[in-house]
């Protein structure tokens, strides 16, 4: 896994970034793990899960500056732990039937039903969102990732993606019936 | 609404998610996860062929500290650094950042052994969540209103482990404030997005240093830090 992760920072300017923003930035992400899993060592493995995930698709975490990367890294760590916590209790995940999974084809995209909200009524919904729906809706809809890309980056099965992008779904939709859009 | 704008309100959402969170207190990483992470950011850093041997680098800290002893003192010839104190804390103002320490006494514990907590919240505050413990150097509280989303941090530290940084707003002013006794400092850190004002207030007890963020009036902020008790009273 570790050699996978090496050969795609092939810059040495990739390599600095990346070491630079750890350094600033681990105590931070250190503390975000802690709180889900209260174990000194699995948030430190939480950490380089994290770092091990953004090594591995690096175009996207580049492309972003200052507390775009901030925030999405503090995304995948909080996803990584949270994962970690579910494994170590066992905890099964229920999935939904297929029938009700969110299809792509037959939606339309995240982003264009969240463009349609108001700012300050969207600032709320988003607030309210649970953060683990906020997340996939955030990577969808803002990031333009790919539901695989998703998947690998949070450590959660496609379905997993699937099964919260149609509960944020189901609550963005709501809002806009109640609003009469 | 447009996409830069759809954007912003994400990041502006994790940004006040997250931001109890921005002065947590480094921590001291494990030997075990500085070499991993060592392996994942600079592999050739460890393979310096010697007889077939791996070699590690070690940096002295006594010649880290002198470095860093240096720099500092070249900021400060230079004027970029400003050093002030105030009772019980020092503090340096650099670069629009305020970093806030506090004398180490050797007396003081290493870890939490008393946990203090708030015992008079404010109407609609319920607790959210919580990092650290008795026994860990750091003791992390967080509590919600949800019916306007503001929020409440309080933080527990061990003397060795405190060091605050804060974005030095012009014109901050730190008032000198009473917390059953011990002297405590109290300041306004300007308007979160949602035109809260965020205020912070730091005080030694003696044993620990406490911090108190909240978007609540003064006089509550107060009252608030003056309730907290030692649970074992």
């Amino acid at each position: 896994m570790i050699s996978v992760a090496l050969a795609v920072l092939e810059t040495e300017k990739q390599r600095s970034e990346l070491a630079e923003f750890y350094e600033k930035n681990k105590s931070r992400l250190y503390m975000i793990a802690f709180s889900k899993l209260n174990n000194r060592q699995s948030a430190e493995d939480a950490v380089m899960e994290a770092f091990l995930r953004i090594a591995d698709k690096p175009e996207r975490f580049f492309r972003l500056s200052g507390k775009a990367q901030a925030a999405f890294a503090n995304v995948v760590v909080r996803n990584v732990a949270v994962d970690m916590y579910r494994k170590s209790r066992k905890s099964e995940t229920v999935e939904l039937s297929e029938e009700i999974l969110y299809d792509n084809a037959e939606n339309p995209p995240e982003e264009q039903l969240l463009l349609q909200f108001k700012r300050e009524t969207l600032r709320e919904l988003i607030a309210d969102l649970p953060p683990l729906q906020r997340d996939v809706l955030y990577m969808k809809a803002v990031r333009k990732m790919e539901i695989s890309e998703i998947a690998q980056t949070l450590s959660i099965s496609e379905n997993v993606v699937r099964q919260r992008l149609f509960q944020a779904r189901k609550t963005l939709q709501k809002e806009l019936e109640r609003e009469g859009v | 609404m447009n996409e830069f704008e759809l954007s912003e309100i994400f990041d502006a959402a994790y940004e006040r998610e997250f931001d109890v969170f921005d002065d947590a207190p480094e921590h001291k990483f494990s030997f075990r996860h500085r070499r991993k992470m060592q392996k994942i950011l600079f592999p050739e850093a460890e393979q310096i062929p010697s007889g077939n041997r791996f070699v590690k680098r070690k940096i002295s800290l006594k010649r880290s500290t002198l470095v860093v002893a240096l720099l500092i003192f070249l900021a400060l010839i230079a004027g970029a650094v400003s050093v002030f104190r105030i009772a019980g804390f020092s503090g340096t103002v650099n670069d629009g950042i305020i970093h806030l320490f506090t004398t180490n006494d050797a007396t003081a514990p290493s870890v939490i052994e008393k946990r203090y907590d708030l015992t008079k919240l404010p109407e609609d505050f319920k607790f959210l969540e919580r990092a650290g413990d008795e026994g860990e150097e750091w003791l992390h509280r967080v509590y919600i209103n949800r019916s306007d989303n503001t929020r409440l941090t309080f933080n527990q530290k061990t003397k060795a482990m405190f060091a605050a940084h804060y974005p030095d707003t012009e014109n901050r002013k730190f008032e000198e404030v009473d917390i059953n006794g011990n002297k405590g400092y109290l300041w306004r850190d300007g308007n979160d997005i949602y035109g809260h004002t965020m205020k912070t207030l730091v005080w030694d007890n003696g044993e620990y240093i406490f911090e108190l963020h909240g978007e609540i009036s003064k006089n509550m902020l107060l009252n608030l830090a003056r309730s907290a008790k030692y649970w074992g009273e």
